[in-house]
């Protein structure tokens, strides 16, 4: 049990620390509503002028497009491939099961750059045509593994038991998938894909080496706009946007993951 | 077997396999690796019994009901259920169910959708369905439960309902592992008795997997004892009390006093393995006199406990071995009774012991 003092520095360190990574998250925030286009400080006059322009700028739009397309493929990917790992690795023993644990796993892990270089030389020898697939598939890579994590937790915690007790009282394998396995894995499923596609909509290392020039996620196309002053108050709006639409899937796969099993049908 | 009723309830039994027995397991062995958990097993279970596998951990006996749930396939020998070989069959397409051990209820549905699973599976009518749904859960006295969920309801209750669900789909053989393990005590010892009736009632096999001896007593018309992998006896409940077979089973199943080789001459006065049970002995002051027709040893009181409605005593043989006596608590009350250190005579009638090989 700390002392009182001891608890007090604590608080205050940890204080610091949430202040560290998420002031600069909210000046972002409230910058996109600063109506001086040199983001003087603090803002003398709050405006939604940049929002609508950034709303009408047809880069950012199609950026925006490009990113949602890029992060429901990658999720479609990522719940399939995840899902079918995560029932091979809690409901069988194989030979070499652990290793492919850890390599699906590995792709979070791997530096962005050399995954991106690794992609970039594998689509060039296959003679890939760079584009929004390439995206997707580079991006499929580590969104698997959060898919993979959250079926297997969930997986792990309801045991084998249920699905024998269905079989036992004549289901087949997909009478059983589909009434008893398949409702009890919805959420964590729902949760770890939200995970993925947050990934996936934020990504720009990996995806800087499997896009083709025409084609721009967001936060390419902020990167591309961020050394023009002219553009800066809308890329600024867009990295407000991005900040939202960013949190919001991961704090939802969060209360979701959290939940007990079964309670929400 | 052959009766035109029967080929009409069961058109499998018509290819006659072996016996008439409902399960039959045929020198059956499981091995987990190097491990084997059921060594060349071979038992009968006749139509309509109540049949306790009992045995303590690692013995072997939830093996054996999952090789005839279908959940484990036997690495050698062959499953009869009613006449059939089904060692190659899916647990699906067994006429057996089971209750499991923690119930295995799915969460996600209300007690009714729980009952009606294995129905709606086999796609019985949604009336039919209903009706038998309402009548399983009227056997078990639960009618009123049909929209809660698993979540709401008591131990007792969940492992009503787990019972209902099985025998809503009229198997040849229920499979009850463990049935009552997760209750307490004052729970359990009322399910025992629900059991039992239930089973007279409904008239199908039960197979059920236990570790409580007394539980097996109760509730089983006949008891297979299991050690490792192996059967050690299968009898009534008389017959492996009273006529244990081996000195595993005479110290399994309720408590036994042993004596064997240099004892066994002093006390019983023969060669061999000898057991007793501590209720057939009466414990006489040291000068007392035996009834005709009783044996006799003198012993020494190491300890007496009371334990409600008996009195244990344990004494130490003048021949060596370290025995129980008990006897009802009246007696106690209104005796004195030998105590601790005391110096007594064991008397028993003649033949009440039991040679075991």
């Amino acid at each position: 049990m700390p002392t009182a003092v001891a608890r007090r520095v604590l608080a205050a360190v940890m204080g610091l620390g949430l202040i560290v990574v998420y002031l600069p998250l909210a000046v972002v925030l409230v910058n996109s509503f600063n109506s001086s286009r040199t983001f003087a400080w603090p803002p003398s006059q709050l405006t939604t002028h940049w929002w609508s322009q950034a709303w009408q700028s047809t880069g950012a739009r199609s950026a925006l497009r490009t990113s949602v397309e890029a992060g429901l493929g990658a999720t479609a990917i990522a719940l399939v491939l995840g899902t079918m790992a995560a029932f091979a690795v809690a409901r069988y023993r194989w030979f070499g099961r652990e290793s492919v644990s850890f390599l699906l796993l590995l792709p979070i892990a791997l530096p962005g750059i050399v995954t991106g270089i690794a992609l970039n030389n594998a689509f060039r020898v296959a003679g890939a045509r760079f584009g929004l697939l390439t995206i997707i598939i580079g991006h499929s890579t580590f969104c698997v593994v959060l898919v993979y994590n959250n079926a297997l937790a969930r997986l792990r915690r309801l045991g084998g038991t249920l699905e024998e007790a269905s079989m036992d009282l004549g289901a087949g394998v997909w009478q059983t998938f589909r009434y008893v396995t398949f409702p009890l894995l919805r959420s964590a499923l729902f949760a770890g894909g939200l995970l993925a596609f947050a990934l996936s909509f934020d990504e720009i290392i990996v995806t800087t080496f499997t896009s083709a020039p025409g084609v721009q996620t967001l936060p390419l196309w902020i990167f591309g706009n961020l050394f023009r002053p002219n553009q800066a108050p809308v890329v600024n709006v867009v990295a407000a946007a991005l900040i939202v639409l960013s949190v919001l899937p991961v704090w939802l796969a969060q209360r979701l993951s959290g939940e007990p099993v079964g309670a929400r049908h | 077997m052959t009766g035109p009723v029967q080929a009409l309830r069961s058109p499998s039994g018509l290819d006659a396999g072996p016996g008439v027995a409902d399960v039959r397991l045929e020198a059956v062995t499981k091995r987990f690796g190097d491990v084997v958990a059921v060594h060349e097993l071979t038992l009968d279970v006749h139509r309509g019994e109540f049949f306790a596998l009992l045995g303590p951990s690692g013995s072997g006996k939830t093996t054996c009901l999952r090789m005839i749930g279908g959940f484990e396939r036997p690495t050698a020998g062959r499953i009869w259920l009613a006449g059939t070989d089904v060692t190659e069959v899916a647990p699906f397409a067994r006429e057996v169910n089971t209750v499991f051990q923690d119930y295995a209820l799915f969460p996600h549905m209300t007690v009714e959708q729980n009952v009606g699973y294995g129905l709606m599976v086999a796609r019985v009518p949604k009336r039919e369905r209903q009706e038998r749904v309402e009548q399983a859960l009227a056997t078990v006295r639960l009618n009123a439960f049909g929209s809660r969920r698993p979540g709401q309801l008591s131990g007792g209750q969940r492992q009503r309902v787990a019972l209902a669900r099985a025998l809503v789909n009229r198997p040849k053989v229920l499979l009850l592992d463990e049935p009552l393990g997760a209750l307490d005590r004052k729970l359990r010892e009322q399910m025992q008795v629900e059991l039992t009736l239930l089973q007279r009632d409904v008239g199908i096999t039960f197979v059920f997997v236990t570790h409580d001896q007394d539980e097996a007593l109760t509730m089983a018309d006949r008891i297979a004892v299991f050690r490792d992998g192996r059967l050690e006896q299968v009898g009534t409940p008389e017959d492996v009390y009273d006529r244990p077979e081996t000195p595993f089973v005479a110290d399994f199943i309720g408590t036994s006093n042993q004596a064997e080789g240099a004892a066994a001459v002093a006390v019983f006065g023969a060669e061999g393995h000898f057991a007793l049970r501590p209720e057939r002995i009466r414990v006489l002051d040291a000068a007392g006199a035996p009834d005709p027709g009783e044996v006799a040893t003198p012993a020494q009181v190491v300890d007496v406990v009371f334990a409600g409605a008996t009195v244990r005593r344990v004494v130490t043989l003048d021949a060596g071995p370290t025995w129980v006596v008990t006897a009802p608590a009246v007696d106690a009350a209104a005796l004195p009774g030998p105590r601790r250190g005391d110096h007594v005579l064991l008397a028993w009638s003649q033949g009440a012991e039991r040679r075991l090989g």
